[in-house]
């Protein structure tokens, strides 16, 4: 089933956080939004996080490089990585076309303070891409 | 009647001969400086040695592809695309606030600085064009998308709409790594050929009136300061910025982790 964007919270730096909470665990998918990849042109390299490692919302997780900039990526929410989409990085090309389902790039398992608070709905979100222009 | 211009007030670190890590490291500091909410900063410099750096992804096994540079010292930068040899040339950097949340690179800040880099080359007698307003334009892309996924190892030897080109030469390499509210872009302008990369014409080569260093940077200052609309005003480093440079150095350019990163 794909992923729908009007149910995601984005960051004010453009990664995406798809929130799912079962019986034992809340964990979010990270990805970046399709304004953010067409902003970035041409995406050449990215950089993931190793499995395990523990991230505090607003840190730096991995980083791309695309026409003639290196940027951080930065995980919306705290918790710890559980899962990285490996395939991605040998893939960007295909980011453009799906940003929500194949798009995705790690996975966090929630704790303590997540960091949730901090994150747009996607109108909230849009009107912030309609400012940055 | 013309609207009032305002200009901001930027600090400039003059002229400077650093190490090829402590040259990075400061970069480094620089554009942390300015994310913390300093002002604009604009850095001079040119490297104690001979120096090959890289790109934030380039694998190190590719220094073989340029065997010219091969006693080069090498150096892995922040900001990503291709290798520089350091030589006979002139490096800036700027650390600049970034407004809001823009993705991907400030073209408006390559496009401004190179202006302001090809009005000075004019004033020493080499006029440069963009990439994108020369007739090769439309060759390279067609080449480029035959071979694809290839990118030439050195940056000179890559072409992009705003670089500036000199009878067929790229002149200025620029690349910017971004932080949260700042982004930092440093560039070289080669100034004359290194025997390290013959291939690779300076200024001197392409007919400049001068290759004195110190000449063109404190024009290039000049042209920076009407095309980003800034102020600047020599200064120091501070002593957090020191200090800062000082463990970037010795905890990440200059080590061989860092290096050999990719």
């Amino acid at each position: 089933m794909s992923r729908d964007p009007s149910k995601l919270l984005y960051a004010e730096t453009h990664e995406w956080a798809d929130l799912v909470t079962d019986a034992d665990q809340s964990v979010a998918t990270i990805g970046i939004s399709a304004f953010a990849i067409e902003q970035l042109n041409d995406l050449v390299f990215m950089d993931l996080p190793p499995i395990g490692k523990v991230l505090t919302a607003g840190e730096e997780f991995g980083e791309v490089e695309s026409v003639k900039a290196v940027s951080p990526l930065y995980s919306p929410v705290s918790g710890e990585v559980v899962e990285v989409h490996s395939e991605l990085p040998e893939s960007l090309d295909k980011l453009n076309d799906d940003p929500y389902d194949f798009g995705w790039i790690i996975k966090v398992k929630l704790s303590g303070n997540d960091g949730r608070e901090k994150l747009m709905d996607q109108s909230t979100y849009e009107k912030q891409c309609a400012e940055a222009g | 009647m013309h609207s009032q211009v305002s200009f901001r007030s930027g600090r400039l670190i003059e002229l400077s001969v650093g190490e090829p890590a402590e040259n990075m490291a400061l970069d480094q500091a620089m554009l942390e400086s300015v994310d913390e909410g300093g002002p604009p900063t604009l850095r001079l410099y040119q490297w104690s040695e001979p120096t090959l750096s890289i790109g934030y992804f380039q694998p190190i096994a590719d220094r073989v592809k340029h065997v010219e540079s091969r006693s080069a010292v090498c150096v892995r930068r922040a900001s990503g695309g291709g290798a520089i040899l350091h030589h006979h040339e002139l490096t800036y950097s700027i650390a600049w606030p970034i407004d809001g949340q823009p993705a991907g690179a400030n073209l408006k800040l390559y496009h401004d600085t190179h202006k302001a880099i090809a009005d000075t080359i004019g004033n020493f007698g080499v006029r440069a064009a963009r990439f994108s307003e020369t007739a090769s334009n439309r060759v390279y892309r067609e080449q480029a998308s035959r071979i694809t996924g290839v990118d030439p190892f050195l940056c000179f030897q890559r072409r992009f709409d705003d670089d500036l080109i000199v009878n067929g030469y790229k002149v200025v390499g620029s690349a910017q790594r971004k932080g949260k509210r700042a982004v930092l872009q440093h560039g070289s302008l080669l100034v004359r050929a290194s025997e390290l990369a013959p291939q690779l014409p300076g200024l001197w080569e392409l007919g400049a009136s001068s290759y004195a260093v110190a000449e063109i940077a404190q024009a290039i200052v000049m042209n920076l300061s009407e095309t980003l609309k800034v102020r600047w005003r020599a200064a120091s480093w501070t002593g957090e910025e020191t200090d800062r440079a000082i463990h970037l150095a010795s905890e990440r350019f200059d080590t061989p982790s860092w290096l050999h990163r990719k």
